[in-house]
This record gives structure tokens, C-alpha cells and sequence, in this order.
């Protein structure tokens, strides 16, 4: 075969494949709307979705300040669907979803709204990630994508970096999409969380001129949900013991008193987890009773300046001393802290600590029958606490 | 030269057939089969896999035992050929033909899915399977060799990718999911896994490489049992993750691979790494489209009783025909759960993914007896001399195969050789001819002279 037929070859083959796949327009970057983030508010019937989208190509901002790494563009309609439709009728370019790292809900959508019918559309869809953070914004999540950052550019990776930074490393835990939807899906505990985020304004540097609000995101507390509902908010002691017993990471700080140990006379100590083992043992007597004994194994250290909340097991061992009366002292906060935790499950009968999924696993469909008989039956658990503080 | 190009083109070695073993396993499990499973039997999808498995492995051992006996290197289709006739043999070949058809589209079916709903490339059927079906054309025309080629190439770079979509992913995943095992009983459980065979009995590719192994080499078949294996453990991996990241909502999901895959790395929450160990992955999906195609063209020419000795341009397009059509019409997916996954033709694939492979290691001593004349042969079933002959030259033991006659050679019997007439074995007598030519010079100098010893048959 001469180089000719083997020219005219690749030619034909690729008329005919034009001409097969009727694709003719090359979409680039430019033709589409790559969206990092996304909150969505609910005004009267409709839904307001506010996209953050990133700049590939000049684009005029249709609302909010924007700036020259993003603009912030808004849609509206009846589902979310439509309202992501609409930011696409609006622009012109495709919505490309792909990226996005961050779905924040405003007070108007969690606090009201059955969750599940909002986020199946993102869940269901292949291009969209599952491990997509979700977060309650109080307030409009509108406004969220308007503030301006100390230290990051876009709000939605500010506030994707305050997220992922709490997890692990300052005792908060964090939620994505698909775990959010599959823990109220088919499982008898049928409840999940999300990160409650604020805003904190810094009005000393806020540009009256540019109606930049500048400040910082932060997040101490977590939204409960149940059947994709709103429940109730966990945050301090409570959400401390929510994090001993479910979350993996060990980080949360305590202070005792110093009683002198380093002959320096200071007040308080502030000591920290270096690791944790929790064994969690649940049982059903023979009354139809539930026996959870929680047997908590914590090594504790003091933070040292190089230190911020969360301490290395690997690190090389201090002389730092932290005596019996403040590994006490530390068993004994463990322990309010994990009954505070009960007592906020038990209070909004929201099962976020498993129990029901945990004894599914152990006794099958014998559990769900006893659930079904009685469905208080998880928040009248008999509690065993042992705790065991060393350095 | 010509004839020496063409049995090279055919020839793949047992290392390249242990990567591109490894490759076939994981293939269209990882896309459509997990989630499929997940709808019916749930969390106890890897426990499924892993029975299946084991099915798997045991007609594994009966086709590497077939390996083994199969020391002429006769192909699958000669071998079935002498032990359950002609007509049958066309018949079990047009199963394996249709069996291959329907795993191809199949196969393409997903890997298109995947491609329009994760990187959001967006085509027709026939735009994106015709640049494929060249290809694979392509791929035939120049020999299994190049899929074995193409293995050994990518094989690093795919198995860091699954790999990488493994491990990363399970860091995230919740396996106390997989708990309470056999939630809908027992009974239920293991009704519901004829369903998924389909995906399974995954050594009947091996037969079709029967007759590829290069001749008079001892067959090492257990790193093919490591790369089963590997490949087994790779799936029930995956589809433990699969369920531990999504538990209750794993049934609504369709390709398991893209979903697991976004969890690769948490700091790529604001990125989208995974899409690089996709597309790597991915290229494993299309070697195992090539090397059913060529099983498919194999199994064509031997109903059709054409020679293999040129490439079959015209059969290997008529043969992809039904891959671009069939699609268009119907729902593959659908069509194959509903019709052949659920209904009586999963029996006629039994026959074919299973029954013929276990049956494999008696079909092959049959086929062995029926093409040697009676007479005297080494343990290695190629040297052979008629009754009454001089004794032949040989090392080793002979064995008789005529009733009620046990006879050993000395160890430096003089022994006549026989060539059979059958065309398959004609260079490889001529081979070993030469061999024992060798051997006796061996010998000669080793012991000084060498015995002659007359050999009589008695029956």
C-alpha cells in the first residue's frame, strides 16, 4: 500500500466518522461553565441555585461581586434542575459539574426542606463526584459566595479548605454527599450530619465602597439530620463525644490543672490526644434491653508550640508530665462528654450514633423486629463507660 | 519464512498469558457486574464474587491440567473434535461465538456509558464503536501477539491504576457495611448467584490459546493460578469498597469502577485525579475486547472449518458486524439479565463456561488416544513406533497403550522414531527428531557405547 491510498484512507475514515457522529462544533473550555461550587436557597416556590463558576474566558458576572479567578451566577426554578437549566439559558454555556467541591444549603433549604429530593439530582448523576462536601450555611448560601476571604480567593475553596481541614485535625467531622445519603437510606439508624457553617465578618476591614464583606468562615457545630430531615444542631461536649466514639481521627484538646508538675506554677495545663482506641461492645439482654459498654483507651500528651490541636504518635517522646490527677481529670470530661452525646441522641431521637446499624450487623432481622415492636428502643440504651487516660 | 512469520505472530508464552489473564479478570466485572449484583443480592456482593470465584477455580485447574496433558499443543477445537465429534464441536463453537459476541458489546456498551456520564464526552454508538472495531480488526490482522504485546506493555501502568483506585479508595470506605452477612438468608443467596455467571468461567479464553503456546517447552501452569489470583482478589476488593462506600445506595449506581474511582485521593476533592487512573484503566476494557474478538474469529473459523494460516479479513469484519447493529436495537444490558442471565439459555452457557472446562483434561486424554496409533511412546506422548519396530532411541519411560502390555526401557534404549502423518504435528516431530538426535549423541558420549534392545508387543 503506497502512501497515498494510505492518506486517502485516513480521510475517508474520518469524513465517514464526522459524518456518523453528526459532531462537527469543537465545545472547549470556553463553551462551558465549570462550576466550583454551588449553594442553593429557597425563595417562595422556587429554588435559587448560585453557582461559582470558574473564569475561562471573560464572562460578564451576572450577580454578586466576582472577581478574576471567578464569577458568581445564579439561576432559578421550580426544582434544581431547572434551576441549573436556567443558569445555562442565562449564560450560554454548559454547566460543567464535574469539578464542583462544595454544595452548601442556606437556612432557607435545611431547616425546611427534605433534603433527599434536593440532592438525589447531584447523587444520581455519574459526572457529579460523591465525595462532593455538603454543608449547611446559616444564612443565605447566597451571600456565602459573596464574601471575601482573608486568605483565599473563591468562597468555595475557602470554605472547601476549612472543611476538609476540620477533618482530622480540629476534631470536627465532615460529610459527603453520598455518605449523607445512603446513612437515611435503607439503614435502621437512619441518620446522618452535615457541617454548619457561619461567617464571621471582620468589620474593621470591610470595603464599604465594593460592599465586600471580608471575614472568615468557621464551623464548631454539625447539623443533624434524620429521614433527611432537620434535627437538631451537636456542638461542644456533645459533639466532642460524637467524634471519640464515631469519628476515626483522634483530636481533641483538654485543660486541667497544672498543680505544678514542671515546678513553673501555672493555673492550667492544656493536653491533647496523641491516640485513642474505643471499644464499643452492644448487646440485647434477655429483657429486650440494650447493653452498650464503651471501653475508651486514650494516650494524652500537652501541645507544645509546634502543636495545634492535634499531636503526632510518631513523634519522639517529651518529658512533659501529665500526672494522675489530670489523666482523671480527663477521664472524667470523656465521660460527660460521650453521656452529652447520649443525651442529645436521646433528647431529639436521632440514632446519630449508630446503635440501630450496629446491632443490625450483630442480630440481623431479630433487631429490626424488636425496633419495629418499639422504636425508642436505641435511646434507651444502658451506658458502660470505662476510660483509661496515660501519657 | 512466511510460514515461520505466521507461527510466530501466533505464539504467546505463559508469562504473556498470565498478564493478559490478570487483565480479563477484572474487566467488565469492575463496570457493570458489581452494581448489578448489588440490586439483588446487596451487601453481599463480594461474598457472591468470591463463590463464583471458587467455581472459577476449580474448572481453572481442570484447564491448566489440559495445559499440561496437552504436550502436542493441539488446538481446542481438534481436541473437541476427537472426543465428542465434529457436529458437536461446531455446535459448542457457536455458543463460545455468541457467548464472546454478547461480552464484546457488552464490554463496549459500559466503557461508552462511562466515558459520556464520567468525562462528560458525549457521541453515538456508531461514531465511538467503529474507530474500535478497526482497531480490533487491526489487532488480528497482525496476530495474538500483539494483544500479548500489548499486555506486557500497559500491564504496569494499568495495575498501578487499579490499584491506586483500590487502595486510595478504600481508606474512605466503611466495610462494617458488608455486615450482617447473608442479610436476606442463605437460600435467597445462593439463588441468586446463577444470575451473575454470565461474567464468570473466565479459563475458557484460555482454551482458545491452546495451540499458542510454544511446542516442546514443559507448561508451568501456576503462575496462571497466581494470576487468577491476583485478578480475583483485585474484583472481590473492589466490590467490598463499592460497598462499603455506598451500602444502601450501591444498588442505584451503574458502573461501579467510575464511583469508586472519585474517591481515589481526598485532596482531589478539588480535582479530578481519578479521571487519569480512569482512562489508564480503561485501556485493560479494550485488550480484553481484542482478545475476545480473537477467541470470537478463532471460534468462527473453526465452524466454518477454514484454515488459519491467513488472516481473515472479510470474517473478522462480518464477525464485528452484529457489535455496531445490535445496540442500536435493543437494551444490551437489559437483554442479557432478563433473557440469557435469568432464563433457560444460562444453561446452554453452563455447558460451554463450565461443563466443557472441567471436562477439558478427559477430552484432551481422549483426543491423545485417538491420534496415536498403537504402538510404544515416551511419557511425553510424541515419539511413537509402530509394532514389531526396532526399539526406538529415548530417555525416558515408554508407555504402552494397548491393553494388558506394560513394558520400561532401559535407559539407553536404541529407539526407532515414527513421525505421525497428522499436519499439526509436523514440525514438531521434525523438532524432536532432531532433539533425540541430540539426546543419543548425549548419551553415546556419556556412556562409552549404547544398547540396542528389541522390543516386542504383547497383547
Amino acid at each position: 500500500m503506497n502512501f497515498l491510498k494510505r492518506v486517502g484512507i485516513i480521510v475517508i475514515f474520518a469524513v465517514v466518522l464526522s459524518l456518523l457522529s453528526s459532531s462537527f462544533l469543537v465545545v472547549t473550555i470556553a463553551d462551558r461553565a465549570i462550576i466550583i461550587g454551588l449553594g442553593i436557597d429557597r425563595q417562595g416556590d422556587e429554588y435559587v441555585v448560585t453557582s461559582e463558576v470558574l473564569t475561562g474566558s471573560p464572562s460578564s458576572s451576572e450577580t454578586g461581586n466576582g472577581n478574576s479567578f471567578s464569577k458568581v451566577i445564579s439561576g432559578s426554578g421550580s426544582t434544581v434542575a431547572l434551576a441549573m437549566q436556567n443558569i445555562y439559558n442565562k449564560t450560554g454555556q454548559l454547566p460543567s459539574l464535574g469539578q464542583c467541591c462544595i454544595v452548601l444549603l442556606g437556612k432557607s433549604v435545611y431547616l425546611q426542606e427534605n433534603l433527599s429530593t434536593l440532592l438525589d439530582y447531584f447523587l444520581f448523576s455519574d459526572a457529579f463526584k460523591d465525595n462532593t462536601i455538603v454543608a449547611c450555611f446559616e444564612g443565605e448560601a447566597k451571600d456565602s459566595f459573596n464574601y471575601v476571604t482573608t486568605l483565599t480567593t473563591s468562597p468555595s475553596f475557602a470554605m472547601l479548605q476549612l472543611l476538609q481541614g476540620s477533618d482530622g485535625r480540629t476534631g470536627l467531622p465532615q460529610n459527603h454527599l453520598e455518605k449523607f445519603m445512603y446513612k437515611q437510606y435503607g439503614n435502621l439508624s437512619d441518620s446522618s450530619f452535615l457541617n454548619l457553617v457561619k461567617f464571621l465578618p471582620d468589620e474593621q476591614t470591610n470595603d464599604a465602597q465594593t460592599k465586600h464583606t471580608q471575614g472568615d468562615f468557621y464551623s464548631d457545630s454539625i447539623a443533624l439530620f434524620s429521614h433527611y430531615t432537620y434535627q437538631g444542631e451537636l456542638s461542644g461536649k456533645a459533639l466532642d463525644g460524637f467524634n471519640l466514639l464515631m469519628d476515626k481521627s483522634a483530636v481533641c484538646d483538654y485543660v486541667v490543672n497544672d498543680g505544678g508538675v514542671r515546678g513553673i506554677n501555672a493555673p492550667v495545663a492544656t493536653v491533647g490526644l496523641l491516640s485513642k482506641s474505643v471499644d464499643k461492645e452492644i448487646s440485647i439482654d434477655d429483657d429486650g434491653k440494650i447493653n452498650f459498654k464503651i471501653d475508651c483507651n486514650v494516650r494524652v500528651d500537652r501541645l507544645r508550640t509546634d502543636e495545634t490541636g492535634e499531636l503526632f504518635i510518631l513523634q519522639n517522646h517529651k518529658d512533659d508530665k501529665v500526672n494522675t490527677e489530670m489523666k482523671r481529670e480527663i477521664e472524667a470530661t470523656i465521660q460527660e462528654q460521650i453521656e452529652a452525646a447520649f443525651g442529645v441522641s436521646a433528647q431529639l431521637k436521632c440514632d446519630f450514633l449508630e446503635l440501630s446499624n450496629q446491632l443490625y450487623r450483630s442480630y440481623g432481622k431479630a433487631y429490626s423486629l424488636l425496633l419495629q415492636a418499639n422504636p425508642l428502643l436505641p435511646f434507651e440504651a444502658q451506658l458502660e463507660i470505662n476510660v483509661v487516660a496515660e501519657q | 519464512m512466511v510460514m515461520q512469520d505466521i507461527i510466530k505472530k501466533r505464539e504467546i508464552k505463559i508469562s504473556q498469558l498470565v498478564l493478559m489473564f490478570i487483565l480479563i479478570i477484572p474487566g467488565g466485572k469492575f463496570l457493570s457486574l458489581i452494581a448489578l449484583m448489588a440490586q439483588n443480592i446487596g451487601r453481599d456482593t463480594p461474598l457472591a464474587m468470591t463463590v463464583l470465584f471458587a467455581f472459577d477455580l476449580v474448572c481453572l485447574s481442570a484447564v491448566l491440567f489440559a495445559f499440561v496433558l496437552n504436550k502436542q499443543r493441539r488446538s481446542f477445537y481438534h481436541i473437541l473434535c476427537d472426543s465428542i465429534g465434529s457436529i458437536a464441536t461446531k455446535v459448542i463453537m457457536a455458543i463460545y461465538f455468541l457467548i464472546f459476541l454478547m461480552r464484546i458489546t457488552l464490554l463496549l456498551v459500559n466503557t461508552i456509558h462511562m466515558f459520556s456520564s464520567t468525562f462528560s464526552v458525549k457521541t453515538n454508538w456508531i461514531a465511538y464503536s467503529l474507530p474500535i472495531c478497526a482497531l480490533i480488526v487491526f489487532v488480528l490482522w497482525l496476530g495474538p501477539n500483539t494483544i500479548a504485546r500489548l499486555s506486557e506493555s500497559f500491564f504496569v501502568f494499568i495495575l498501578l491504576a487499579l490499584l491506586s483506585i483500590l487502595i486510595f479508595s478504600a481508606g474512605q470506605a466503611q466495610f462494617s457495611n458488608l455486615l450482617p452477612v447473608c442479610e436476606r438468608g442463605t437460600a435467597y443467596f445462593f439463588r441468586q448467584l446463577p444470575r451473575y455467571t454470565f461474567w464468570f468461567g473466565e479459563a475458557m479464553f484460555l482454551l482458545f490459546f491452546m495451540d499458542n503456546i510454544p511446542k516442546g517447552k514443559k507448561t508451568k501452569v501456576y503462575p496462571l493460578f497466581v494470576a487468577f489470583a491476583v485478578g480475583a482478589v483485585i474484583c472481590v476488593g473492589l466490590a467490598a469498597v463499592f460497598i462499603g462506600l455506598f451500602d444502601t445506595l450501591a444498588p442505584y449506581n451503574n458502573l461501579a469502577m467510575s464511583k469508586v474511582s472519585q474517591f481515589i485521593i481526598k485532596q482531589t476533592i478539588n480535582g479530578r485525579l481519578d479521571w487519569l487512573s480512569l482512562v489508564i484503566w480503561l485501556i485493560s476494557a479494550y485488550i480484553k475486547v481484542m482478545i475476545m474478538a480473537y477467541c470470537m474469529l478463532k471460534s468462527l473459523h473453526f465452524i466454518i472449518g477454514k484454515k488459519q494460516s491467513k488472516f481473515d479479513f472479510v470474517g473478522a469484519c462480518l464477525m464485528l458486524l452484529p457489535v455496531l447493529v445490535v445496540p442500536l436495537l435493543i437494551d444490551v444490558e437489559k437483554t442479557i439479565m432478563t433473557y440469557l442471565c435469568s432464563r433457560w439459555p444460562r444453561y446452554i452457557m453452563w455447558v460451554c463456561q463450565y461443563l466443557v472446562l472441567l471436562l477439558m483434561p478427559l477430552f484432551v486424554y481422549i483426543s491423545k488416544r485417538k491420534q496415536l496409533p498403537k504402538g510404544f511412546y515416551t511419557t511425553d506422548g510424541c515419539l511413537a513406533i509402530e509394532k514389531g519396530e526396532r526399539p526406538p532411541v529415548s530417555r525416558g519411560k515408554l508407555r504402552f497403550f494397548s491393553k494388558n502390555a506394560h513394558l520400561n526401557l532401559s535407559k539407553n534404549a536404541f529407539v526407532k522414531v515414527n513421525f505421525h502423518n497428522s499436519e499439526d504435528n509436523h514440525s514438531q516431530s521434525q523438532q524432536l527428531d532432531q532433539n533425540n538426535r541430540d539426546n543419543q549423541m548425549q548419551n553415546t558420549q556419556d556412556n562409552g557405547d549404547t544398547q540396542e534392545q528389541n522390543l516386542e508387543v504383547k497383547e
